[in-house]
């Protein structure tokens, strides 16, 4: 349900900009306006959610941590696994971020011939999502190219390396092929384990199409049907200098790739994809786990009237002693001193 | 399983080892790039010694990489059991051989950018082409069976079914690269010291003797540095192996000699001369044709009797004699050798350049480090599964 719906959506989002560009000649509304619009849903969605999770309060460490935490001198503590400062925890996170660390630990449980229990360690998970994360990024920096000039040493080395191997006599972006290939495994990895189909939904299917239809779309563009590149780039740098521009004879595979991007980027705060962000503001891992070394107090705690057993022994004094029970202090003493004076 | 070879363990002199391997890849890289950036020219390759130190010694890892079969044959179809516990010892030295291999070749391109275009559009009657097709074939290979084993071991259960197909698959598999590396010599018309049958056959017989070698040498090293114990029936298995392999390659170097001289055929004649005495007044190879010759015999002299093919320290000796005199035989001067006299009659020198031999120690030192890390995996998946056995065992006693 949740996948053809999906697949339906995308489809009419491609089908909405074929016909828009070529039969109703909407340029500028695809061209123009829909990235401004898109782009600013972007960057507020982002930044209000990005408040909205910076408000939330978290009074207490509820770091999730998988080794040693670190107590007495002679027990020797797992600093990156159950970070005790805010330095070991930026590498926590930092490790998390560029290697995706929890999930390299990812193993699935097993009954061999029904008696031994195994666990495996489910490699292609991680292996195909750092692959996809990666070179999406290198895929996003090459595409600076497009949007700044003059063009940046890094981007022209970025590509450079990127597109080091030819296919004919042409450069070959390794990134995007690989881009394509992961997001498929985990397209078919949802679709064939039962039990992650079974938890997958609409909101799983819709970015890996959109995605796909993006990487699809930049191929074609890149190596079947060539398109003109600086025309795009009068677009872009018009874009971002406020002065939009729709240049002649961009093709219609160039709308139809900037508007899954728009819509990649538009829905990207309210999917999701927001764990984009939502990776540093998450109160199990960008705490450092020190319960045991410092007093947390609950910044919102109200004073609470409340009365002591000094208190309570104070006022039945009298009442306690006549019936035999224990007292902390008898009071003798205080009476003595009371006579003193 | 990975992180067994990532993660840190109190083992400062591993991890001094693989920097030093890394400073030592980086400068290769950096020669590299020179090489990239100014082309071939920077090599000491020449018009007519075209192929010189980079696919010598592609020659010979391949002949390493395909010694594995020399542990795994014996394992799996004669039922060899003390070579269960080195196979993937073997599959992994394999691996990283066939890396380097691999690495050999790019860097021997003039244009390795369009190295893709090789199987994009296939020749199908070049040697070149299915030279990369076994030898990529034969490292998913080895990958695959190595690490599933592995893995099977340090879980404690079988290995899956489909990785003993492998193993079968894999068999004659690692025939086929050194016998397809083989023909990329010996069927050059023009070239007299290349153009026998007996390439093949040869370069399988010193690839059995020199993989072992090395195997053996790694054995004792990691019994050394890591705590782990092939075996000693295991290490006199290989010996013996490396006798009959090392003793039938010296065969096959000395009969060439027969052919040529008893039948007078002057090309036949020139390379051999040329390597081992010098000719046209050129002697570049003279000496360490010699080193070969006295290092061969040496080798022979330790592992032939019994005496000293028991004891460790001569058989150590004996091994690092077999793997040198055969990294010269095979790793050197057969190829440049075999190209030094033109057909004009004129004999070409060759000096590797500086970058060239610095790319060289860069390959080494990757695949050494591949190797080495790989093998912290395997040292410490067989402690567990040593303990697991041993507390096992224990177990098992108390239960009687």
């Amino acid at each position: 349900m949740g996948l053809n719906f999906s697949l339906l959506i995308v489809a009419a989002l491609i089908l909405a900009v074929f016909l828009g560009v070529e039969a109703l000649g909407l340029s500028f509304l695809f061209g123009v306006i829909i990235p401004y619009l898109a782009l600013a849903t972007f960057i507020i969605g982002f930044i209000l959610k990005v408040v909205k999770w910076a408000k939330a309060p978290v009074p207490f460490r509820i770091t999730t941590t998988s080794g040693q935490q670190k107590s007495l001198p002679w027990i020797k503590d797992n600093k990156i696994d159950n970070p005790a400062t805010t330095s070991w925890t930026m590498v926590r996170m930092a490790l998390e971020v560029l290697f995706f660390r929890s999930l390299f630990k990812n193993t699935k449980a097993e009954m061999v011939d029904g008696k031994k229990l195994t666990y495996q360690w489910e490699k292609w998970l991680w292996l195909a999502g750092l692959v996809f994360h990666w070179s999406f990024l290198i895929v996003v920096v090459r595409h600076l190219r497009l949007f700044l000039e003059p063009v940046p040493a890094f981007v022209t080395l970025i590509g450079k390396v990127d597109g080091f191997f030819m296919v004919d006599l042409q450069n070959f972006y390794i990134t995007g092929v690989l881009l394509l290939a992961a997001v498929t495994f985990l397209f078919i990895r949802r679709v064939l384990i039962p039990q992650v189909r079974y938890i997958s939904l609409a909101a799983d299917y819709f970015p890996l199409f959109v995605l796909m239809g993006i990487a699809t779309t930049g191929i074609l563009m890149k190596y079947f049907y060539r398109v003109d590149v600086v025309s795009i780039k009068e677009l872009t740098v018009g874009l971002f200098s406020f002065n939009p521009v729709i240049p002649e004879g961009v093709s219609v595979l160039f709308y139809i790739h900037l508007f899954l991007v728009c819509t990649l980027i538009s829905y990207l705060p309210f999917s999701k994809l927001m764990h984009m962000g939502g990776i540093f503001l998450s109160p199990t891992r960008n705490m450092p786990n020190n319960s045991r070394a410092e007093r947390h107090i609950n910044p919102w705690n109200y004073p609470v009237k409340v009365h002591t057993y000094a208190e309570y022994e104070d006022e039945f004094r009298d009442k306690m002693r006549a019936a035999g029970l224990p007292l902390d202090r008898d009071g003798a003493e205080d009476e003595a001193a009371a006579t003193k004076e | 399983m990975l992180e067994k070879a990532l993660i840190k363990e109190n083992n400062r002199i591993f991890w001094y080892w693989i920097l030093s391997l890394v400073v030592l890849v980086g400068v290769g890289f950096n020669s590299y790039l020179h090489q990239l950036d100014q082309g071939l020219t920077v090599t000491g390759l020449s018009r007519d010694i075209s192929w010189g130190l980079y696919i010598g010694q592609f020659t010979f890892f391949v002949g390493v990489a395909a010694s594995a079969v020399m542990l795994v044959l014996p394992y799996y179809l004669h039922n060899v059991k003390e070579f269960g516990r080195i196979t993937v010892v073997g599959e992994f030295l394999a691996v990283s051989a066939v890396i380097m291999c691999m690495l050999f070749i790019i860097v021997d391109m003039g244009m390795p950018m369009r190295v893709l275009n090789m199987f994009l559009y296939p020749t199908f009657n070049s040697p070149m082409f299915w030279d990369a097709t076994v030898l990529t074939g034969y490292l998913l290979l080895n990958i695959f069976i190595g690490w599933n084993v592995l893995e099977a071991e340090s879980k404690g259960v079988n290995p899956p079914k489909w990785v003993k197909t492998l193993i079968i698959i894999s068999i004659p598999w690692a025939v086929s690269i050194h016998t397809v590396t083989a023909f990329l010599y010996a069927g050059l018309p023009g070239r007299h010291y290349w153009l026998t049958a007996l390439i093949a056959p040869k370069f399988l017989a010193s690839a059995f003797a020199t993989g072992p070698a090395l195997l053996i040498l790694i054995c004792f090293l990691l019994k050394k540095f890591a705590g782990f114990d092939a075996g000693k029936k295991a290490i006199q298995k290989l010996a013996l192996i490396i006798t009959y392999a090392m003793s039938i390659s010296i065969f096959m170097v000395a009969v060439e000699f027969f052919t040529a001289f008893f039948s007078q055929v002057p090309g036949h004649m020139v390379t051999l001369q040329y390597l081992f005495v010098g000719a046209h007044g050129y002697s570049q190879f003279v000496a360490i044709m010699w080193i070969f010759v006295i290092l061969a015999v040496l080798a022979l002299g330790l592992l032939i009797p019994r005496k000293t093919r028991e004891n460790d320290k001569t058989l150590i000796i004996a091994c690092i004699f077999v793997f040198v005199s055969m990294f010269i035989e095979k790793g050197l001067t057969f190829v440049i050798g075999g190209l030094s006299e033109n057909p004009f009659g004129e004999i070409t020198p060759y000096i590797p350049g500086i970058h060239e031999v610095l790319i060289s120690i860069g390959i080494w030192a990757l695949g050494i480090m591949i190797a080495s890390l790989f093998y912290k995996m395997v040292v410490s998946v067989k402690r567990e599964s040593d303990f697991a056995n041993a507390s096992f065992n224990k177990q098992e006693m108390r239960d009687c």
